[in-house]
């Protein structure tokens, strides 16, 4: 048996996945079908991240994600802050655990309202569009949905007509048609955030739901009854995110909060929560691994209950100023900060499937967009060929 | 992948109906889930066949009726994975541990047993009119409770001694990361060690998944590793046939269906 024969197993999906009922999610906003198995998914708001939950291109509902980040930064946040503001955009409930107003106070913009954003956008040049083929290309490598490769290949092209064109909602619900030929617009699945803008966020479409500070008491015994009565009280259509900044970190947290007899119990029923309702509520975690390490059992078990674990190891920060890069067109955040492990991925591996794609990736953050995507190391020394373009000097041997 | 027998046939022999009164572990690690293996031996537990070493199969007429508790996935999850095998529901008795709550609130362990007992009583309700009743008792992530309760682990393993009383066999998963079986030094981690090493001792059979120890591959889910485990010791006698200890490749594929190979194969 060769080594290659193994992959001919990704077939179209069984019709029996699809069977499963879900209120026909296309009628919701922000909510599409995923291309896998038909159950309904939502946009994290950050598209390379969807790209990577695999080939869902979304967060399926019910489901719950959780970044782990090293070190002292808070890469994270922005995911977070992604994932809120898409939320706030699609007319989503956003429940927010355990910080003040002030956090959806600082809720990336919408890119460009205006025209001169857009152009300003475009402006990016043969770099830019190098970076959406990169984008195009991922879709390719996510053939495994759908009919096999050539419903992949027509979808990256969409994809790589859409995502040229920040203002206009990119990347619509699925439709055997490329979208963005269609007489109407569909409704935008996902929006593209610039960090430098703020969202107007009325006030009431964010739930801040405080932890309580009581010493004796679960720290966490007032979220899930929060969110049960939001659930409750809302019709059935309203999609719910639960948003859980930095968990554990003693800045919002008491200390005895890491207990595991009150934090196990809180996700094992916010899991218990999240499967009763597989069409309304997804939610996103971050938590800081400086103090909480993976080797950690606890941290473990945090892991074994949510159902996405990926992580974030950023790069020692450089103190010398990057000198202004050589190629032209290429936009800010090209390098990448940080590489991105995933250590679980929603439905796959609750199935059985192995952890995320062989890749190595990589992230970077820049004003306009969190981006993830392969990484690969600098030419080697002596590889001439490859480091013709970025090194003047050649080596002699 | 062209569709795949619902038993991979290098795991027939294992999966068969398990010996009177015997443990089977089965361990997970963070990436590398023990759930389609669960359902496995659900089918194969239903089937009444017994799957013989040279790929024969035998009928048996007993009735068999399982009982899943689950921690930590819902009835969705098992239902769907499940129906996709060809497996009779009706034949399975869920006990919703992961809505309810099961063990963690003010019932405790106590609550635990009581739920267990019940739905076996009443699997067993079904089957009396159909002759003998054989009763598969599937703990699903049962060291979740350990964890989250801080009970002692000898109240957990007196649990599971107690329960294993009333039934015909036990399949029990558990996770067994790293990070909880290394170098315990927290409550939890020592508990979980403890629970875990415990049940390897009573288990007859050992079924380890984990991830690649080389990486990622897009053909590969994981490494499965079968153990005799130190219970087996006493059954020879039997007639069981010794546990063929082996290590192999498994890929689950996008549609549920299981390939499990050899090395190189």
């Amino acid at each position: 048996m060769s080594f290659r024969k193994r992959n001919i197993g990704l077939t179209s999906p069984s019709p029996l996945s699809t069977s499963t009922a879900q209120p026909s999610p296309t009628s919701t906003p922000g909510v599409r079908p995923s291309p896998l198995d038909g159950r309904p998914t939502t946009s994290t708001g950050t598209p390379s991240l969807d790209d990577l939950l695999a080939g869902h291109a979304g967060l399926a509902l019910g489901n719950s994600l959780l970044i782990e980040e090293n070190g002292t930064t808070d890469f994270a946040a922005a995911l977070l802050r992604y994932y809120a503001a898409e939320g706030v955009v699609q007319g989503h409930t956003v429940l927010v655990v355990g910080v003040g107003e002030g956090w959806g106070r600082e809720l990336p913009g919408l890119m460009g309202t205006g025209g001169k954003g857009e152009k300003e956008e475009q402006g990016g040049g043969g770099g830019d569009g190098g970076e959406k083929m990169k984008i195009a290309w991922r879709y390719e490598r996510l053939g495994e949905f759908g009919t096999g490769g050539r419903t992949a290949g027509s979808r990256g092209g969409s994809a790589l007509v859409l995502d040229i064109s920040p203002p206009t909602p990119n990347r619509g619900p699925i439709s055997p048609v490329k979208g963005q030929t269609e007489p109407t617009t569909p409704a935008a699945f996902t929006h593209s955030f610039d960090l430098t803008k703020r969202l107007t966020v009325s006030p009431g479409s964010i739930t801040y739901i405080p932890v309580s500070p009581p010493p004796s008491s679960n720290p966490f015994s007032t979220i899930i009854p929060s969110l049960t009565r939001s659930l409750n009280s809302t019709p059935p259509t309203t999609i719910h995110r639960l948003i859980i900044p930095t968990l554990l970190s003693p800045a919002l947290y008491p200390p005895h909060s890491s207990t595991p007899t009150h934090l196990l119990p809180f996700l094992h029923s916010l899991c218990s929560l999240l499967r009763s309702h597989p069409a309304r509520l997804s939610a996103m975690l971050t938590l800081p691994l400086s103090l909480h390490p993976r080797s950690t059992g606890l941290v473990r078990w945090i892991e074994h209950i949510c159902d996405g674990v990926l992580e974030l190891a950023p790069f020692p920060h450089r103190v010398e100023v990057e000198p202004p890069s050589g190629k032209a067109g290429k936009g800010e955040g090209e390098n990448p900060q940080g590489i991105v492990k995933v250590h679980k991925l929603p439905v796959l591996t609750e199935k059985g499937g192995g952890g995320g794609g062989g890749d190595d990736l990589a992230f970077s953050l820049s004003r306009r967009r969190f981006m993830v995507r392969k990484f690969s190391l600098p030419p080697v020394e002596g590889d001439q060929e490859a480091q013709r373009g970025e090194a003047k000097v050649d080596i002699e041997f | 992948m062209p569709s795949q027998p619902p038993i991979p046939p290098l795991l027939s022999p294992y999966l068969s109906t398990a010996p009177s009164a015997s443990l089977t572990l089965l361990t997970s690690t963070l990436g590398a889930s023990t759930n389609w293996l669960v359902l496995r031996f659900i089918y194969a537990g239903l089937k009444n066949t017994s799957y013989e070493k040279d790929g024969s199969t035998k009928e048996y007429t007993e009735n068999t009726r399982v009982v899943l508790v689950s921690w930590l996935r819902d009835g969705n999850f098992w239902k769907e994975g499940g129906r996709k095998l060809g497996i009779n529901f009706q034949k399975v008795q869920i006990v919703y541990a992961l809505s309810t709550g099961l063990g963690l609130g003010a019932g405790g362990l106590a609550e635990v047993e009581t739920e267990i007992l019940k739905a076996v009583a009443t699997a067993r309700e079904v089957t009396k009119e159909n002759g003998e009743a054989r009763v598969l008792l599937v703990l699903d992530g049962l060291d979740f409770l350990l964890a989250a309760t801080g009970c002692a682990t000898l109240e957990i393993m007196e649990l599971v001694g107690a329960v294993r009383e009333h039934v015909h066999s036990t399949l029990l998963t558990s996770s067994a990361d790293l990070p909880f079986t290394q170098s315990p030094t927290t409550a939890l981690e020592i508990s979980h060690t403890a629970f875990v090493m415990g049940m390897a001792h009573q288990a007859r059979i050992i079924m380890s998944v984990r991830g690649l120890d080389t990486g990622v591959a897009r053909d590969v889910s994981g490494v499965l590793r079968i153990c005799r485990g130190a219970g087996a010791g006493d059954e020879v006698d039997e007639g069981d046939g010794e546990v063929e200890e082996r290590e192999c490749l498994y890929f689950v594929g996008a549609d549920g269906g299981v390939r499990v190979f050899e090395r190189g194969a």
